[in-house]
C-alpha cells in the first residue's frame, strides 16, 4: 500500500510537471504581446518604455529561461506578481483554491450519493418504468447545459419561491448560513449534471458486472438478490466508475467554470477567465497551473479510493 | 439400491423468453438424487444442463422462467416456497460449486470470507467467528497454509486452489445436496484428479448427495453413480454408471461415449463414431418428433415421431425409437 | 409467460420509438441550420424597438430580446452555429484522430507508446479551461472555434482508433492475410477501416454532443461566435443579465440547447445499442 502511494504520487507529481509546461508554453506561444497590451498605443509608442518593462517582466529573456524561471518560482512557491493589481499570483491563487474546492466537493457528494442508488435502480429494473424514469433523469442531467440547469434552479428558487440568493459569495466567516445559501445552488447545479454521468457509469457497470458468476455464487450461497447487489456487485461495478471519474475528473467538472461565472462565485475559475479578459499572463498561468494541480488531487483521490475497493490495484497487476 | 430420494425433479421445464421467439432450453426433465450417491447429469454445451441445475435453486434470470414441474427436496417442492424460503434453502441445503473458479469468485473480496459469508447469513455467525470456520473449512479440502490463505484474494492463488475455495464455500454449512456445475472443465488435467478425489472423499465423509454437471465422460466414469444423459431440453438416457457405459441404448450416448478415448464401446455395426457429426441443433428451430435425428447415424422413418422414455432394463431407459420393437 | 413477451415487445418498441421521436425533432434543427432565411420570420438583426424584452405575443413567438430582436429567429439563425461549429469540430476531430490512431499502431515500439501517452494526457486535459485561454486570445470567429474544438477532442479519436487496430490486427482471418503477403495499406482500407466504423459513428455522436456543450459554455461566456451572430449559449449567457426583468426570453434558447443535446444522446445511446451491443450497457 505505501508503495502504491508513492508510485500513485510520483506520478502526479509528473503529471503536475508536464501540467506546468503546458501551462507555459501554451500562454507564451498564443499571439499578442503582454507589454504592448498593458502600455495601450501610446505607451507602445516609446521604445525605451516598452524595453523597461520587458526587462521587469523579465520578458526579455529567451524563452528557455524563462521557462526555467517559471518552474524554478514553482518550486519556491513564487509564481509571479498580477500585470493588474502587482500582487503575488500564489496568494491569490490559494485564497480561492478552496472555494472552487467547496463546490466541486459538495455537488460530488451529492451526485455520488444520488446517483449510485439511481444507477443500481436503472440496472436492476432495466425495462420496468423505475428504471427507464431513473434513466430518462439521468441522460437529462447531463444533456442540460450547466447553465441552463442553474437558470432554471434561480428561476425557481431565486425568482418564484425568494429563498435563495441569485448570486454572489459571502464568506463563511462573515456568515456562515449567508455563505451555505449562497453556495447552495452552484453546488446543486454541478451536482446535478454529474448525478447524470454517475448515475450512467453505474448502470452500465453495474448491468455488466449483474451478469457475472460470482453475484450467481453469492446468490447460491443464500445471500437475497439484494444482499449480493450490496456486498459483491456493486463494489465490483464501481471500481470503474471510480476510475474513469478520476481519469476524466478535468472533463467532466469542467462545468465549475460556467458556474462560476454564472453565479459570480470568486473562485478559480472565475478568475482565469477575467486575467484572460485582463491578458494578465502570470495570472493566467497561476490559475490555469492551479486548476490542473486540483483535478490531478481529484485523480489521486479516486484512485486511492479505487485501490481501497479492488486489491488487484494495489499489487500493481 | 434401495435409497432414500434426496432430490426428486419431475417434469421441470425453464424456457427463454427471447425477442427472436421462445427457447425451451430445458423441456420436461426428470432426476433423482439419493443420499450419498452421485447423479452425472451429462449433456454437451447447449443441451440445457446448466440452466437445469440453475433451475433446481432457481436462479435463472430473465428472460428465463420455469414454465413447468415441480423439484421436491426434503419434503418441499422447492417451486413452490416463497423466495425468503428459498433463500434459507441456497448454501444450507443445497450447495452449488461453479465452472470457473477464477469468475465465480468475488475478486474484490478475501476468500475467508467469501467461504464465511454462508455461515453467517445462515448461522448467524459474527464475523470473526465465521472466519475461523472458514479456517477450519479450507484445512478440511486441503488448502496449505489456512490462516494465511484466508486473508488472501482470489487473483492471488491459483486455479486448483481457487476451486478448494468453491468448494469449502460449499461444504460450510454442512449441505444434503452439493450441485457441481463442470467443477473440473476450468482446470489442468492433473488438478482435475485432485478436486475429482477430493469431492468424492467429502462426498462420502458427509453423506450428501451430488448432483454432477458435466460434458466429460471421463470424469462420470470415475464418480458417477447413476447418469442422466440430456440432449436438447431432454433427458435421452437414464441409467446405472456401469450399464451406461457396458449398454449404452440411445445412438447419442454412444456417440459421446465413443469420443471417450480409454473408454471401451462395444462396436456397432462395424463402426464406431469418433464424433458426433453436426452440432447441437439451434434451440429455435429443434427437428419434429426426436431431437436427435439430424445427427444420428441410425435415423429411420419413425424418427420423425417423438420418442418417449422406455424403460430398457432395471432402472435404465432411454428416449429412442431403436429400442421400442 | 404472455406478459414476459407483452414486455419484450414493449421494450423493443420503445427504444425504436426513442428514434422515431428524435429524428424528425433533429431534421427540423438541421433545416433550419441550413436554411434559416426560409423558415424565420425575421431578420435576426432586426430590431423591434417597440417591443424590448417582449413575453411571447403573436407578433414574436417566442418574444423579443434586450434591444427587440426576435428570439425565435434568433434561435433559428443560431442552429447553424451551434450544431455546425460542433459538427464541423467533429469532423475534424474524426479526420485528425483516427488517421493518427491508426498510423501510431503502425509504428510500434517505444514511439507508439510515446504517442500514446501523450495522447492520454490530452485526453485528461479539462478542455474548457483550455478552449478558454485559446479563444481569448485568438478571438472567436468560426473556424477559430471549429478547429479549437476539433483539436481538443481529436485525442479521444485517436485512442479509440488505436485500440480498435491493435484488436483487429490481431484477428485470426488478418493475421492469415498478413502472412498471404497483405500489405498494411490494404489491410487498413479492407479490414480496419470498415470495422471500426461503427465503433467511430458512436464516438462521433456522443462527441457532437460534448461540442455542442462545450461550444454552448464557450458562447455562454462570450468567447464563442462574435455578436451579433448568434448563437444559442450566446444568448442564454446575454439574456440571462435579464432574468429578473422578464425570465421568458432566456428560457427559449435554453429549452433548444438542452432539447437538441437530448436529442443527440438519445440518438447516441441508440446508435450504441444498434452497432456496437456487446459494448453497450
Amino acid at each position: 500500500m505505501v508503495k502504491f502511494l508513492g508510485r500513485r504520487l510520483a506520478a502526479s507529481a509528473f503529471m503536475i510537471a508536464i501540467a506546468a509546461t503546458i501551462v507555459f508554453f501554451s500562454v507564451h506561444l498564443l499571439p499578442g504581446d503582454p507589454v504592448l497590451i498593458l502600455l495601450g498605443e501610446q505607451g507602445a509608442a516609446d521604445a525605451e518604455v516598452v524595453a523597461r518593462l520587458r526587462a521587469q517582466l523579465n520578458l526579455d529573456a529567451p524563452l528557455y529561461q524563462q521557462y526555467l524561471d517559471w518552474l524554478g518560482g514553482l518550486f519556491s512557491g513564487d509564481l509571479g506578481k498580477s500585470l493588474q493589481t502587482g500582487l503575488p499570483v500564489a496568494e491569490e491563487v490559494l485564497r480561492r483554491i478552496p472555494r472552487s474546492l467547496e463546490l466541486i466537493v459538495a455537488g460530488l457528494a451529492f451526485a455520488i450519493l444520488l446517483g449510485i442508488p439511481m444507477g443500481v435502480v436503472a440496472a436492476r429494473r432495466r425495462a420496468a418504468p423505475a428504471g427507464l424514469a431513473v434513466s430518462a433523469v439521468a441522460v437529462a442531467g447531463f444533456s442540460a447545459p450547466v447553465f441552463v440547469t442553474g437558470i432554471l434552479l434561480v428561476i425557481v428558487f431565486s425568482l418564484w419561491l425568494g429563498i435563495l440568493p441569485s448570486s454572489g459569495y459571502v464568506a463563511f466567516g462573515a456568515d456562515p448560513l449567508g455563505h451555505l445559501a449562497a453556495g447552495l445552488m452552484p453546488a446543486l447545479t454541478i451536482g446535478i449534471n454529474f448525478m447524470g454521468v454517475v448515475t450512467r457509469m453505474t448502470r452500465a457497470s453495474l448491468t455488466e458486472v449483474l451478469r457475472r458468476d460470482f453475484v450467481r455464487a453469492a446468490r447460491a450461497r443464500g445471500l437475497s438478490h439484494r444482499a449480493a447487489i450490496r456486498r459483491h456487485a456493486l463494489p465490483n461495478a464501481l471500481v470503474p466508475v471510480v476510475a474513469i471519474l478520476g481519469v476524466r475528473a478535468g472533463n467532466l467538472l469542467g462545468g465549475t467554470v460556467i458556474i462560476e461565472s454564472l453565479f459570480d462565485w470568486p473562485g478559480l475559475s472565475s478568475l482565469l477567465v477575467s486575467a484572460c479578459f485582463a491578458r494578465d499572463y502570470p495570472m493566467i498561468q497561476g490559475a490555469l497551473l492551479a486548476i490542473f494541480v486540483l483535478f490531478a488531487f481529484i485523480s489521486l483521490v479516486a484512485d486511492l479510493i479505487q485501490s481501497f475497493i479492488d486489491p488487484r490495484m494495489r499489487t500493481g497487476r | 439400491m434401495t435409497q432414500e430420494a434426496l432430490l426428486e425433479v419431475r417434469g421441470l421445464a425453464t424456457h427463454f423468453f427471447t425477442g427472436q421467439g421462445i427457447v425451451r432450453a430445458v423441456d420436461g426433465i426428470d432426476l433423482t438424487v439419493c443420499r450419498g450417491e452421485t447423479l452425472a447429469l451429462v449433456g454437451e454445451s447447449g443441451s440445457g444442463k446448466s440452466v437445469a441445475s440453475l433451475s433446481l435453486l432457481r436462479l435463472v434470470e430473465e428472460p428465463g422462467r420455469i414454465v413447468a414441474g415441480a423439484v421436491r427436496f426434503a419434503g418441499d417442492d422447492l417451486l413452490r416456497l416463497s423466495e425468503r424460503e428459498m433463500e434459507a434453502v441456497r448454501g444450507a441445503k443445497i450447495a452449488m460449486i461453479f465452472q470457473e473458479p477464477m469468475t465465480a469468485l468475488d475478486p474484490v473480496q478475501r476468500v475467508g470470507d467469501q467461504i464465511a459469508e454462508g455461515l453467517r447469513v445462515h448461522e448467524g455467525l459474527a464475523r470473526r467467528a465465521a472466519r475461523a470456520r472458514a479456517v477450519e473449512l479450507m484445512a478440511r479440502v486441503g488448502i496449505p497454509d489456512p490462516v494465511r490463505r484466508a486473508r488472501a484474494y482470489p487473483h492471488e492463488m491459483s486455479g486448483g486452489m481457487r476451486q478448494r475455495v468453491m468448494i469449502a464455500a460449499a461444504l460450510s454449512c454442512d449441505p444434503d445436496l452439493i450441485i457441481a456445475d463442470e467443477p473440473t472443465t476450468a482446470l489442468d488435467v492433473t488438478v482435475q484428479a485432485q478436486i475429482l478425489s477430493l469431492l468424492d472423499d467429502l462426498k462420502r465423509e458427509s453423506g450428501a448427495g451430488v448432483l454432477l454437471i458435466t460434458h466429460d465422460l471421463g470424469v462420470v466414469a470415475e464418480v458417477a453413480d447413476r447418469v442422466s444423459v440430456i440432449y436438447g431440453g431432454q433427458i435421452v438416457e437414464d441409467g446405472p454408471v456401469e450399464q451406461i457405459f457396458r449398454r449404452p441404448a440411445h445412438p447419442y450416448t454412444q456417440g459421446l461415449i465413443a469420443c471417450v478415448p480409454d473408454v471401451e464401446l462395444p462396436r456397432q455395426r462395424g463402426r464406431a463414431l469418433q464424433s458426433i457429426a453436426g452440432s447441437v441443433p439451434s434451440p429455435f428451430d429443434r427437428p419434429d418428433g426426436c431431437r436427435f435425428r439430424d445427427r444420428c447415424p441410425s435415423a429411420f422413418a419413425r424418427c420423425t415421431e417423438e420418442p418417449v422414455l422406455v424403460p430398457i432394463a432395471n432402472g435404465h431407459s432411454a428416449r429412442c425409437w431403436l429400442n421400442v420393437r | 409467460m404472455r406478459s414476459m413477451t407483452a414486455k419484450l415487445v414493449r421494450h423493443a418498441q420503445g427504444r425504436n420509438l426513442a428514434l422515431v421521436v428524435v429524428s424528425p425533432y433533429l431534421a427540423l434543427i438541421a433545416i433550419m441550420a441550413v436554411l434559416p432565411e426560409a423558415i424565420a420570420p425575421y431578420d435576426p438583426l432586426a430590431i423591434d424597438a417597440s417591443n424590448i424584452l417582449a413575453p411571447p405575443t403573436s407578433t414574436h413567438l417566442l418574444g423579443t430580446d434586450e434591444i427587440g430582436r426576435d428570439i425565435l429567429s434568433r434561435i433559428i439563425y443560431g442552429a447553424r452555429v451551434s450544431l455546425g461549429v460542433a459538427l464541423a469540430a467533429v469532423a475534424v476531430a474524426c479526420l485528425l484522430g483516427v488517421p493518427l490512431g491508426v498510423a501510431t499502431s503502425y509504428l510500434g515500439g517505444r514511439l507508439e507508446n510515446a504517442i500514446m501517452r501523450a495522447v492520454d494526457v490530452f485526453v485528461s486535459l479539462p478542455e474548457i479551461f483550455v478552449a478558454i485561454v485559446v479563444l481569448a486570445f485568438l478571438g472567436g470567429d468560426l473556424p477559430t472555434l471549429v478547429f479549437t474544438i476539433g483539436l481538443l477532442y481529436f485525442p479521444q479519436f485517436a485512442k479509440v482508433a488505436h485500440g480498435m487496430t491493435a484488436s483487429i490486427r490481431s484477428r485470426e482471418h488478418v493475421l492469415a492475410a498478413v502472412s498471404l503477403g497483405a500489405g498494411p495499406v490494404w489491410i487498413i482500407w479492407r479490414e480496419i477501416l470498415p470495422n471500426m466504423r461503427s465503433v467511430i459513428i458512436v464516438q462521433a455522436s456522443f462527441t457532437l454532443s460534448f461540442a455542442m456543450l462545450l461550444e454552448a459554455g464557450l458562447s455562454f461566456l462570450g468567447l464563442g461566435v462574435t455578436p451579433p451572430q448568434p448563437s444559442w449559449g450566446q444568448m442564454v449567457g446575454t439574456l440571462k443579465d435579464y432574468l429578473f426583468t422578464n425570465p421568458w426570453p432566456v428560457v427559449f434558447p435554453s429549452l433548444a440547447l438542452f432539447l437538441t443535446i437530448l436529442a443527440v444522446n438519445i440518438l447516441g445511446d441508440w446508435l450504441q445499442d444498434r452497432l456496437n451491443p456487446e459494448l453497450g450497457g
